[in-house]
C-alpha cells in the first residue's frame, strides 16, 4: 500500500531502461510519478519503453543518457529535471558496473576505483547535486546492493567491495543527514535475471542455475518486479521510520540455503 | 565531424591513458583491445571515453559486435559522419 500521492512527482532511476531499474520505473509510473530514467551509450529503445508505460497508463517517461559517474553528467541531468520539477521525491541509485576477475592476479587498484566510481560514487554525488542545484534532498533514496557483500562469489571481488561500500555510505549519510527530510535505504537482493545479470556471471549461468537449483531456484532467484515493489514500499510513505537500513530480498535464503537444504528440497526429503 | 584519424587519435589517447605499458608503443589496429592488455572494464572506459569525447551516441548493441580496433574506429567514424 502507498501512503503517498507521487501524480507528476519527479522520480530519478539511475540505470532505468532495463532490468530492476525499469521495473522500478514502472512501479512509480503506476502510481503517477514522472519518471526520469537514465541510460548510458544509446543503450536504450526508448519509443518500446515509452510504449511499455503508455499500454499500462501511466505517464510518459523522461529517457535521458547520463553516465551515472559523470560529474558534468550528473549536473546536465539535475539541471534538466529542475526545468520541470522544483524537488525530486524518490532518488534510486540503481545503476552499478565493476570488474569481474577471473583470478586474484587480475585484481588492481584502478579496477577497484573504477568499480567505485561506477557502483558506489554516484549516490554521493546524485544527491550531493540535487541539493545543491535543488535546495533539498530527495524526500527517499534507494540504493540498489546486492547478495555479494554477505557471501563469496568467483570474480565479484570488486563488485561486492563497491556495494558493501554503498551500504555503509547509506548508513553514514543516514546519520549525517538525520536534520534533513531524506530517508536512505539500501535493498539487497539475491540474483535478478537481467541483462546485467548475464553480463556479470556470462550466460551460461542462469541455465545452470535453473538445472542445478531445480524447484528451489524459483525460491532463490527474485524477480526485478519484486526489487521494484520493495523500492515503491520504502518511499511509500508508510516506512518513513526505517532509515539507513540494508533489507534483504531473499526470501529467508540467506539463513537456509546450504547443500542439503536444496538436495532435500528437490528430492522431496522435505516440504 | 570527424576524420578517421582524427577518431583513431582520440582511441589512442585513450588507450594509453587506460592501459599499462602502452606509450609509446606503436599500436597494431588489427588486434582488439583486450589483446593489449585491457580487461573488460578498461575497455568500457575506452569507448566511454572516446564517445564522450567526440560527441556521438552510439548504440551498445552496435559496439558489442567489434573485433578489433579498426572496427571501432570505422563504427564510431560512421557514426560521427552520419550525425555531423
Amino acid at each position: 500500500m502507498i501512503f503517498n500521492d507521487y501524480r507528476n512527482k519527479a522520480v530519478l532511476i539511475t540505470g532505468g531502461t532495463a532490468g530492476i531499474g525499469l521495473a522500478t520505473g514502472l512501479a512509480f509510473a503506476r502510481h503517477g510519478a514522472r519518471v526520469y530514467l537514465t541510460h548510458r551509450w544509446a543503450s536504450a529503445d526508448e519509443q518500446a519503453i515509452k510504449s511499455r508505460f503508455e499500454d499500462e497508463g501511466c505517464p510518459e517517461p523522461v529517457i535521458l543518457e547520463a553516465d551515472a559517474s559523470s560529474r558534468e553528467d550528473t549536473l546536465n541531468l539535475i539541471r534538466e529535471i529542475r526545468k520541470s520539477h522544483a524537488s525530486i521525491e524518490a532518488f534510486i541509485s540503481n545503476v552499478s558496473f565493476g570488474h569481474i576477475s577471473k583470478s586474484p592476479r587480475d585484481l588492481d587498484r584502478r579496477s577497484l576505483l573504477i568499480s567505485l566510481k561506477y557502483s558506489t560514487w554516484p549516490i554521493l554525488d546524485y544527491l550531493k547535486t540535487i541539493k545543491a542545484e535543488m535546495g533539498k534532498y530527495p524526500r527517499y533514496a534507494v540504493a540498489m546492493s546486492s547478495k555479494g557483500p554477505d557471501s563469496y562469489h568467483f570474480g565479484y571481488d570488486f563488485i561486492a567491495a563497491s556495494k558493501i561500500a554503498l551500504e555503509i555510505l547509506c548508513r553514514q549519510l543516514t546519520a549525517a543527514l538525520i536534520h534533513e527530510d531524506i530517508r536512505i535505504n539500501a535493498l539487497a537482493p539475491n540474483p535478478v535475471f537481467t541483462q546485467s545479470f548475464e553480463a556479470t556471471f556470462g550466460p551460461d549461468f542462469k541455465p545452470y542455475l535453473e538445472t542445478q537449483l531445480g524447484q528451489y531456484g524459483r525460491w532463490y532467484i527474485i524477480l526485478p518486479e519484486e526489487v521494484a515493489r520493495a523500492a515503491l514500499a520504502l518511499c511509500g510513505g508508510g516506512m518513513d521510520a526505517m532509515k539507513g537500513q540494508v533489507l534483504k530480498l531473499d526470501r529467508g535464503c540467506c539463513f537456509s540455503e546450504s547443500l542439503y537444504r536444496i538436495y532435500a528440497f528437490n528430492t522431496g526429503k522435505c516440504d | 565531424m570527424a576524420s578517421r584519424e582524427e577518431i583513431w587519435n582520440v582511441i589512442h589517447k585513450h588507450l594509453v591513458d587506460t592501459v599499462e605499458n602502452l606509450d609509446g608503443q606503436e599500436i597494431d589496429t588489427s588486434k582488439s583491445i583486450m589483446d593489449l592488455g585491457a580487461n573488460s572494464l578498461d575497455i568500457v572506459e575506452i569507448v566511454s571515453c572516446s564517445i564522450r569525447e567526440l560527441k556521438i551516441k552510439v548504440p551498445r548493441n552496435e559496439l558489442n559486435n567489434l573485433k578489433n580496433i579498426d572496427e571501432l574506429i570505422d563504427l564510431l567514424h560512421k557514426v560521427s559522419n552520419a550525425s555531423g
